[in-house]
């Protein structure tokens, strides 16, 4: 058991963190998804989240177990006297607990005025990821070329992804949402411009023609109430 | 609640249940005796055919004859080979009604002599007296208890105060341990009720009327009053009365009199049957007389003897607004229909309050919930509205036709701030809302899209059931624009 989790946690903690970090983009989607998708995301992005910090705390305690590293390798990044590597997997731990703890109190800045300091301190996920992508390389075990492929992926995609959220994000504040107004309008237009629910149509097929009829005052005078 | 929180006690012709209130506060066993003489045992036989002379009627609202509820007792005693129940319904969860609890504060000797006396007839195993927790009504029967002999054990059990727990299900789960809530299959209390002995189960006033009745055997019971439905009436007349007062007054009174001595406004309408009965015109207000029969036949509803009338000087349809949703806030959140039908109701009214929407919107919120649900709640709450409809059509008119009626809204109808945590109000930082339409999604009960995709939010408190609910909202919005407020103070 104590071997399993020396040799599987770290790469469990990089493989829950990237599904977080991209669960974590993709919920902010509005283009292709729809607010239901978004609201069952958001759950799966917590319970990654909760997965990943478990994983990395499982992961240090069993490296200072096995003596990879000393709790002051943990409590001073870079100063303890181990490796860059080990440094850098130290400073990615801090990044994801404190983004960790961003996600829990999140609902307060709901009420302060500031909602861009969550915004910025919750970005600290992009930061530890990449970090620990690093530590995951360079002091772990040497990994596959599949394995760095699949990450190398995961990294396109979550930069893909950001671009496009700050592209959106642009667009909008420009105006350039349709409103209902302008909706409305093109569903008018459209109507006038497609020939089978014509309106007029309709009606000159039903009224009777008028001058077929003897009694011509009756539907001139008709004729004239209705105009 | 203490005695000085209740409205004044008052009576038209002889007093009957309300006699020696006006000299003193608080009936002792003495002064009982001395107002309203002694009283002695009848037998079953003697006390059902009392009850059909008189034709006695449960007065909690509903007028369910006493007579066949007391045979229906007696038979199910029979064939189950149990002892019955008595149990005094004093939790008056009808927020504009007040009589049981002056009776239960101030004359509590009139309902157990009731109590006593079924319990009595009917070889009862003990008596449940259930009060709300406002503490008036339940020291002093505690008080009534320690200086009288009952013929069976009797305890006070005391409900929280809601307007479902005074339904007769709710009451007998309450009772039994369980939560105060309708019961989802109804089951008949005289069949299983109280520990699932066959319970006798009525309202505090009708134990009290059963009192009088035996004192002054049936002629002398009839003498005042209609002939179809004899004797006194306790009234409640709240609402923009300047003088509110819980009344006696014989049945086929004049409801203008009535109105007329609590300075009630001219021309007003009248919420009849409190928050869960029916509207009516000024003019029905005029021709209608007092009796469930007399109330009727101008499209309101005597009920709990609820008069609520409200004046010139406030907007009926926000008193209306204020009135559903406290009734949509009162649902327990068992049933569907109640659950989200209700809010939707509320929210119609609000649109209808805003003139955004025509009475359609209303009606068809009212359609939803009509005769739905484990108990009477939605079904009740639909009926008034539907009563408002009809009744305030030319107000629903103005407010279309200039978004309000420029009056305010006074609360007349007396609607109560609920407990600290039902005044959470949903808001939202609208600079920072960007229409992703998270809480519409997570929150469909209460947020309503605009057809830009913009949250609509009701003004109104957020349910206790909808707690939950709306701090996922808060937590979910990808623009952290929506929080939850309780009185100014942030909660999420």
């Amino acid at each position: 058991m104590r071997t399993l989790v020396e040799y599987a946690a770290g790469v469990v903690t990089l493989v829950l963190l990237t599904l977080a970090v991209m669960v974590g983009v993709l919920a902010t989607d509005r283009t292709v998804l729809r607010p239901r998708h978004r609201v069952l995301l958001q759950p799966v992005h917590s319970a990654l989240s909760v997965l990943a910090v478990g994983a990395v705390v499982l992961h240090v305690v069993s490296m200072i177990a096995k003596g990879y590293a000393s709790t002051l390798d943990v409590l001073l990044p870079f100063l303890g006297g181990r490796s860059f590597e080990v440094g850098m997997g130290a400073l990615a731990l801090y990044l994801m607990v404190s983004v960790f703890w961003t996600g829990l109190i999140r609902a307060r800045f709901a009420g302060s005025g500031r909602p861009w300091l969550w915004r910025v301190l919750h970005s600290g996920a992009y930061a530890a990821w990449p970090i620990a992508l690093y530590h995951g390389f360079e002091a772990g075990r040497a990994a596959a070329a599949w394995v760095e492929l699949s990450y190398f992926a995961c990294a396109l995609a979550v930069v893909a992804t950001l671009l496009a959220r700050l592209a959106g994000l642009f667009a909008r504040k420009r105006g350039a949402r349709p409103t209902r107004y302008v909706r409305l309008l093109d569903e008018s237009t459209q109507l006038r411009s497609t020939p089978t629910v014509r309106p007029d149509r309709g009606r000159t097929a039903r009224t009777p023609d008028v001058d077929s009829f003897d009694d011509g005052d009756y539907w001139a005078q008709l004729r004239g109430t209705a105009t | 609640m203490t005695r000085s929180a209740l409205p004044p006690v008052t009576h038209l012709a002889t007093p009957r249940l309300t006699a020696g209130l006006d000299e003193h506060g608080w009936l002792d066993a003495a002064t009982h005796r001395r107002v309203h003489g002694p009283l002695r045992p009848l037998p079953t036989d003697v006390l059902v055919q009392l009850v059909d002379d008189i034709q006695l009627t449960g007065r909690g609202g509903a007028g369910f004859p006493f007579g066949r509820k007391l045979r229906a007792v007696l038979e199910s005693a029979r064939r189950q080979q149990r002892p019955p129940v008595v149990t005094v319904n004093g939790s008056e969860s009808e927020p504009l009604s007040f009589k049981d609890k002056v009776l239960l504060t101030r004359a509590p000797h009139l309902v157990l002599d009731g109590a006593a006396l079924a319990a009595d007839a009917i070889g009862a195993s003990e008596i449940v007296v259930a009060v709300t927790d406002d503490e008036g009504a339940e020291r002093s029967l505690r008080a009534a208890l320690a200086e009288r002999q009952m013929p069976v054990p009797t305890s006070v059990h005391v409900v929280p105060h809601r307007i479902v727990s005074g339904q007769s299900g709710a009451l007998v789960n309450g009772i039994n341990g369980k939560k105060h809530i309708p019961p989802a299959t109804s089951q008949r209390t005289s069949d299983a009720g109280v520990k699932s002995h066959p319970t006798l189960l009525s309202n505090a006033e009708t134990y009290a009327q059963l009192a009088i009745a035996a004192r002054r055997g049936p002629y002398g019971y009839t003498s005042l009053g209609l002939v179809d439905e004899p004797g006194t009436v306790l009234l409640t007349v709240t609402g923009a009365a300047a003088r509110p007062a819980v009344m006696e007054v014989p049945t086929g009174t004049p409801l203008w009199r009535v109105l007329e001595l609590c300075h009630a406004p001219a021309d007003a309408a009248v919420l009849t049957g409190g928050y869960e009965g029916t509207w009516i015109n000024p003019e029905s207000a005029l021709r209608a007389t007092i009796s469930r029969a007399g109330f009727a036949a101008v499209g309101g509803t005597l009920g709990p003897g609820v008069i609520a009338p409200i004046g010139p000087d406030t907007c009926p349809l926000g008193e209306l607004a204020q009135v559903v949703h406290f009734l949509a806030a009162g649902s327990t959140g068992q049933c569907g229909p109640c659950r989200l039908g209700l809010p939707d109701l509320a929210r119609s009214v609000d649109l209808i309050v805003a003139g955004t929407a025509p009475t359609a919107l209303v009606e068809a919120a009212v359609e939803a919930v009509r005769g739905r649900g484990a108990c009477g709640h939605p079904d009740a709450t639909a009926r008034m509205s539907a009563s408002a409809l009809m009744v305030f059509a030319a107000d629903i008119a103005t407010h279309g036709a200039r978004h309000g009626c420029g009056r305010p809204v006074k609360g007349q109808l007396l609607v109560p701030p609920g407990p600290a945590d039902t005044n959470a109000r949903l808001s939202v930082d609208w600079s920072r809302c960007d229409g992703h339409g998270l809480c519409a999604h997570v929150l469909p009960e209460l947020v309503s899209l605009d057809a830009n995709g913009f949250p609509a939010l009701p003004q109104s408190p957020v349910p206790v059931w909808l707690h939950g609910q709306a701090r996922r909202a808060v937590r979910m919005c990808p623009a952290l624009a929506l929080r939850l407020t309780t009185e100014g103070h942030h909660a999420a």
